[in-house]
């Protein structure tokens, strides 16, 4: 973890050094004094060679100093303490429908493959993949909330002020992100369902008079499960920065955003704050994966 | 039924206006005034009391420190005009009366400006808002060693000082007319809080401000939600109706107008011509369009060639077709500019001279030339960015130069290439302002660290030079018009649509305010339901 964590803080802050801009122009405006801007930029030490800032830099975050923001002046750690808790509770209810929606629909398509259920349910598959996340958003808050007004059109409540109201703001983005995420889900669980329904031990379970409906889910759904859960990873790890289409259309405060904002106005400590969070939540997230492999299938302890 | 407020004159009672063009300007902005009273913006009715007015926005709210925020957006703006309180306040019809400041008085060189704050102004903790105060709040800003961004635009200002604790000078470098500035906009410049305050929190002063206005932030998520509530210790506690004001940022305009439908806000601001005209047509809403001062813009660097040749700058802007400009890019909802000081100011030139669109003149133009034209137009990343970069392209291609357009991230990169003169043309803004000294000096008077056309006119230098020193309105207006004929001549810019705001709101909300600045000022409004 240690040396994906380093690699990737040094990329950005490489990468983030290559960029065109300069950003006392935001700070001090584009006119500027050339003195005042000789003096921020040595108060930033942004004259020092890369590799000596990156230095710093990294001395200050191991010792828990990520800096803080150019542009407002926010503690990094704050800034990205504010925006994580939505961004986990998004991530969490949106996987959460996309498995509710995957499990069932995965395993019907695979247990009747070919048939008219499964055909439909592919179908429905493509036919969500192909529409754009922005406008999934668009037609639920128009639908749910515009016209029916059972939900808010955007915002967030924070969980710990007021649950209820808290679920209720994220339930149409976790929709968003479930209907996003559930094709991928469901068409790899059903190719592994109609997979494991021809090995061995299947056609052995059937061969001892056990009723279909147990067969698929005492003995074929379990390792069936090992491709879902690496895509479940997967996505999981990419929706903590990647669900930015979803955090602008319904105003939600997630690290996306935060990101996305912050590399735009060349908010370096910002960037490098969220990139670092993001690398180490990322390989934290597939160890975790890595070691649901052994519980779901013991075979792979071997 | 719809709205559409346009008009409002500025100037400072009696002061400024002579009584023909005051006359103007009442019987202008009754005839706003009358299109205001079929809708629900009137405010003949009785203000009620309490509340909750949701205003949905685009931008982040960024903080109140002027050393952190050096270009405040108009969210931030629009939460500090709840928070502090301008020293003059403007009428509908066109007056600026004094509002925090009871008297001011200007020196017979211009040298000096003395001014007297109200007694029982307060901040937000109960503790008295003083001379002091306000002097030490300017003295911080005015300190060379702190790099204050803006402190090139404060150049005129020599010292502030406090004579007693509800009285204040301001000493000048030279004669500055425009003494009232201060007192008339929303910004870092009127953000006074207790100096012993701002010295404990350091940079957290930002985020943690205290204010002497009505509202008080009670909360403030990160990227969502500012809550203010009244100040219990505001001195005119008659004025603050609604009893909390939320700023919710929604980025994507068609999420805001979606709020706004679905009733989850109760006002959308920022919003653009396609959702005013689209809004005014359903008929649901209330539609405020406010045209301000200031104008999108083409900046030409004149110092490079084939721009070095005012033929050339010619013929570019008579390739234009501004009514199409207009049809397409602003969905007929904006007025092309023919000056930089819009209708709503004082300022305000007619007959200015700028290029018509003539695509033969253009063509003439060229070939007086007499070498091939070719140049970049640079243009941000956005949809409307490129639109209008395809346009204009189409309207110079015609007329037989060569033009490509880059596009360009808004933000460092973008305004880095235009400080450093790395453009041939860019899309460019000239700001809202309240004053033009403050619009146009600094960009184009020709040794400013601020002038990216690299403009160098005589005319335009003796115009910005008298209209900044003169101490007699009639004259700094002539000054300003002789400006704008003089730089519709040279053409260093090509115009673009009026700076205007758009802002749509329930039926319900009540006295929709004026937007000086884009900022959307809730203090006053008030809810009818």
């Amino acid at each position: 973890m240690v040396p994906v964590a380093l690699t990737v803080t040094l990329i950005t802050f490489l990468l983030l050094n290559l960029l065109p801009g300069d950003v006392t122009a935001l700070m001090l405006g584009g006119d500027a004094p050339k003195e005042a801007i000789a003096q921020t930029r040595a108060a930033l030490h942004l004259d020092d060679p890369v590799l000596v800032r990156y230095g710093r830099w990294l001395w200050a975050a191991l010792g828990g100093d990520l800096g803080r923001s150019y542009i407002t002046g926010q503690g990094v750690w704050e800034a990205l303490g504010e925006r994580l808790k939505m961004s986990f509770q998004l991530m969490a209810m949106g996987q959460a429908i996309a498995l509710i929606l995957a499990l069932p629909t995965g395993i019907l398509a695979g247990y009747r493959a070919g048939r008219i259920v499964d055909k439909i349910l592919t179908t429905a598959a493509f036919g969500i993949i192909s529409l754009p996340i922005f406008v999934k958003s668009m037609l639920l808050m128009v639908v749910f909330a515009v016209v029916l007004r059972w939900l808010p059109s955007t915002g967030y409540v924070a969980f710990g002020e007021d649950p209820w109201a808290s679920l209720r703001s994220l339930i149409l983005p976790a929709f968003a992100i479930g209907l996003a995420e559930w094709p991928a889900l469901m068409r790899v669980l059903r190719s592994d369902i109609i997979a494991t329904l021809q090995e061995d031990f299947i056609l052995l379970a059937r061969s001892k008079g056990l009723s279909p409906t147990y067969v698929l889910f005492r003995h074929a759904l379990r390792p069936s499960c090992i491709s879902l859960v690496t895509i479940i990873g997967l996505q999981v790890a990419g929706l903590l920065n990647g669900v930015l289409v979803v955090e602008v259309i319904f105003a939600l405060p997630g690290v996306g955003r935060l990101l996305y904002e912050s590399v735009i106005a060349r908010d370096l400590f910002m960037v490098q704050g969220a990139v670092t969070l993001f690398a180490v939540l990322y390989v934290t997230i597939n160890l975790a994966v890595d070691s649901l492999y052994v519980l779901i299938d013991p075979r792979v302890r071997k | 039924m719809t709205t559409t407020t346009s008009t409002v004159r500025v100037g400072e009672a009696g002061t400024f206006c002579s009584p023909e063009r005051l006359a103007k300007v009442i019987l202008g902005t009754a005839a706003a005034v009358a299109l205001m009273l079929g809708s629900s913006v009137q405010a003949a009715e009785t203000p009620k009391r309490g509340g909750v007015l949701r205003i949905g926005h685009s931008t982040q709210v960024q903080g109140f420190d002027p050393f952190t925020i050096s270009r405040p957006n108009a969210a931030t703006g629009s939460v500090s005009s709840l928070m502090w309180q301008r020293s003059y306040q403007p009428t509908w019809n066109g007056k600026w009366l004094p509002f925090t400041t009871v008297k001011r008085t200007i020196s017979d060189d211009g040298l000096s400006a003395r001014w007297q704050i109200r007694k029982d102004l307060k901040f937000s903790t109960g503790e008295p808002v003083t001379a002091h105060a306000i002097a030490a709040h300017w003295t911080r800003m005015l300190d060379p060693s702190r790099n204050f961004a803006f402190a090139k635009y404060l150049s005129m200002v020599k010292e502030i000082v406090a004579i007693d604790d509800h009285t204040y000078e301001t000493r000048y470098n030279y004669p500055y007319p425009p003494s009232y500035l201060a007192g008339r906009t929303n910004t870092f410049l009127g953000q006074v809080m207790p100096p012993d305050y701002v010295e404990k929190m350091g940079r957290d002063v930002n985020r943690e401000p205290i204010g002497t206005g009505p509202y008080m932030i009670a909360d403030w998520q990160e990227s969502s939600t500012v809550t203010l509530v009244r100040n219990p210790h505001y001195w005119d506690t008659s004025k603050q109706y609604v009893d909390k004001i939320v700023f919710k940022q929604i980025p994507n305009m068609q999420a805001r107008m979606n709020a706004l439908k679905a009733g989850d806000i109760d006002v959308a601001v920022g919003m653009l011509e396609k959702q005013a005209a689209a809004a005014k047509k359903e008929g649901e809403f209330d539609v405020l369009v406010y045209p301000a001062s200031g104008a999108s813009v083409t900046y030409m660097n004149t110092a490079k060639a084939p721009m070095d040749d005012v033929r050339v700058r010619r013929a570019i802007a008579h390739a234009v077709d501004r009514a199409v400009v207009k049809k397409v890019i602003y969905s007929g909802q904006r007025e092309m500019a023919t000056d930089l000081f819009g209708p709503t100011t004082e300022w305000h030139c007619t007959d200015v001279g700028y290029p018509e669109y003539d695509p033969e003149k253009a063509k003439a133009l060229l070939k007086e030339y007499g070498k091939p034209v070719k140049f970049t137009l640079t243009t941000s990343t956005t949809a409307i960015g490129l639109l209008a970069a395809q346009l204009y392209q189409s309207f110079w291609q015609k007329v037989g130069m060569e033009v490509e357009f880059r596009q360009v991230q808004v933000g460092p990169q973008y305004i880095g290439e235009v400080v450093r003169g790395q453009y041939d043309l860019a899309f460019w803004r000239v700001a809202d302002l309240i004053d033009p000294d403050y619009q146009v000096y600094t960009p184009f008077f020709s040794t400013s660290g601020g002038n990216f056309t690299k403009t160098k006119n005589a005319a335009i230098d003796k115009a910005l030079t008298a209209g900044r020193r003169s101490r007699d309105i009639a004259k700094r207006r002539q000054a300003y018009c002789d400006f704008m004929k003089e730089m519709n001549r040279h053409m260093p810019i090509l115009l673009g649509g009026r700076a205007t705001y758009f802002v749509i709101a329930r039926k319900g909300v009540m006295n929709l305010p004026m937007m000086h600045q884009g900022y959307f000022r809730a203090a006053e409004v008030w809810l009818n339901d």
